[in-house]
């Protein structure tokens, strides 16, 4: 469960300073699958690498389970708890399919051979053909990465599901495609899933929308 | 730490083509080092001021490559490349024209007088400090100052009547290079009295294109024009360049390149620190092999002994080592998710 309590964030230049999000305040559960929309330059990716804990806020808190995020070790966060998914898939160019996919299981120290055991089974979960699995990210079409990347993302292991546009980057059968696969991850392993999408067809696909706007959380 | 060394050397082996570079590049520097080093130990050079440095001599020239005249320097760039740390042994050079007005010898022609500012003699390499004679107990440290001195050509002095120890009157003009003007025109800079402190004969120069008939200190042309308010121009610099930077620029570069990836690291949970030691630990394989392969090549090329090969290598090692610690230093202050969203 996350709980966002009162979030600003600032982005401070030299010359100026911009206001990206102002007193959010948002609740997310496990088990559910929620869209994030909202203009561009509304503040969505922002609450989102807040919520990564890739930055912390300027003023607020984020609650992890009831754990402050200012206060826990974030870089283990996003290694054991939380993935996230990019619009730009953001894999390792030079690794394999398979070993993107074994990467985070050995950052947290598996041994190899289990890791790939498992880096199978997660890319047979969503869909990923075998014989792709040797294949660098390159060689794969747009769709296919974005499934290396989601079953990166379940091989950290935890229950925190990021997504930035997982869709945009694709075309509509894929889109469909990797959106049932994340509703289904969601509804079925419990995962708290949170997406943010351009798309009002994709987000009537999720249990829960909020509306950003100039920064502020609008419904 | 076992797959962060697994991580780095997967790099390596993937990365083949940069790394095959990176090893290049680092056994080309042993080898010149070496070279270098022991270059200087069979002179018989004082090691003691080389092991930090290894000058490169970088040159502001005209076209045609005299550094004589035809380029102007402004002098703001000029005191930039002065302050630079890396930068050392700094000399530059000044034309202007002089109109000599002692009655007594009459007057010489109007612009006939070429005079050379410089702040050191060997700024003008086509004289020599052996080839010039000081009054007694006066150095040629005053072209580092802005003392009204100067020296004059034996043939300017025969044809003036002057003589060393006297003092020459002037009426100094400067060359105009007026922004957009295709025409060097020749300004008034106003009157000005030098000491003759030494002489030359003009005869000993070489290649030289336009004969000096009076050296003067750079400083003092300087100060001259400040107090007329006129803009100052150099006509050339020409200064050593410190430190071992081609191993460095290179790890920099290398590394810079590879922003995205170590931000989509961090994006799955991998440490900042562990980020840095898997850089750390791939350039460090990549610069100890091309040491290794320096060394192999300079010893069998035999230009050095053993110690300068030695001292080169880890020279080597060391600075493109150093190529990697600013970039992972960066990388803690960058946004990864600026990075990984693409923005700049």
């Amino acid at each position: 469960m996350i709980n966002v309590n009162d979030v600003s964030y600032n982005y401070v230049s030299k010359y100026h300073t911009v206001e990206a999000l102002k007193n959010v305040s948002c609740k997310f559960e496990n088990g559910m699958l929620y869209s994030i929309i909202g203009p561009s330059g509304s503040g969505k990716t922002t609450l989102l690498s807040l919520l990564a804990g890739l930055d912390l806020p300027t003023s607020g808190e984020i609650f992890i389970d009831n754990v402050s995020m200012s206060s826990m070790d974030r870089d283990k966060y996003r290694r054991e708890q939380a993935a996230v998914i990019y619009q730009s898939f953001n894999l390792f160019p030079l690794l394999t399919a398979k070993e993107n996919i074994m990467f985070p299981m050995l950052l947290k120290g598996m041994n190899k051979a289990e890791a790939g055991r498992i880096a199978t089974e997660y890319a047979e979960d969503v869909g990923l053909r075998e014989v792709l699995l040797s294949k660098r990210p390159l060689l794969l079409s747009g769709g296919e990465q974005q499934r290396v990347a989601i079953a990166r993302a379940l091989a950290i292991g935890g229950d925190i599901l990021l997504a930035d546009e997982p869709t945009g980057n694709l075309d509509e059968e894929n889109g469909k495609v990797i959106m049932s696969i994340l509703k289904r991850l969601t509804h079925e392993n419990d995962y708290l899933c949170i997406m943010i999408t351009h798309n009002t067809e994709m987000a009537e696909q999720s249990d829960r929308v909020y509306a950003i706007k100039d920064g502020r959380v609008v419904s | 730490m076992k797959f962060t060394i697994s991580l780095a050397l997967l790099n390596i082996r993937r990365r083949i083509a940069t790394s095959a570079l990176a090893i290049a590049v680092c056994a080309a520097t042993v080898v010149l080092l070496a070279v270098y080093f022991g270059n200087i130990s069979a002179g018989q050079r004082q090691l003691t001021n080389l092991t930090e440095s290894i000058p490169v001599v970088a040159r502001v020239s005209n076209l045609i490559g005299t550094q004589v005249t035809g380029l102007q320097i402004k002098h703001e760039r000029m005191q930039e490349i002065k302050r630079l740390e890396n930068i050392s042994e700094f000399r530059c050079t000044v034309n202007l024209m002089g109109e000599y007005t002692a009655d007594a010898a009459g007057r010489a022609d109007a612009h006939d007088i070429n005079m050379l500012g410089v702040n050191g003699i060997d700024a003008f390499p086509a004289l020599s400090a052996g080839a010039i004679s000081m009054e007694d107990g006066v150095g040629l440290d005053f072209l580092d100052t802005n003392a009204a001195m100067c020296i004059a050509s034996k043939e300017f002095l025969l044809k003036t009547g002057l003589a060393q120890g006297d003092t020459v009157r002037l009426v100094l003009y400067y060359y105009d290079y007026s922004r957009g003007s295709y025409l060097l025109r020749f300004l008034q800079l106003g009157a000005s009295e030098l000491k003759i402190a030494g002489s030359y004969t003009e005869a000993d120069m070489s290649d030289s294109i336009a004969t000096p008939a009076i050296i003067c200190p750079y400083a003092w042309a300087e100060y001259i024009h400040e107090a007329v308010g006129v803009d100052f121009y150099a006509d050339s610099a020409v200064f050593k360049v410190k430190e071992l930077l081609i191993a460095y620029i290179v790890s920099y570069v290398i590394l810079q390149g590879r922003q995205r990836e170590f931000a989509i690291m961090r994006a799955v949970g991998t440490s900042a620190g562990m980020c840095t030691a898997e850089a750390f630990f791939e350039s460090a394989v990549l610069a100890l092999c091309g040491g290794l392969v320096g060394t192999v090549a300079a010893l069998f090329i035999g230009k050095a002994d053993p110690l300068s090969v030695l001292l080169a290598a880890v020279a080597a090692v060391l600075c493109y080592i150093c190529g990697i610690i600013a970039p992972a230093l960066a990388r803690k202050r960058i946004s990864v998710s600026m990075a990984l969203s693409g923005a700049e």
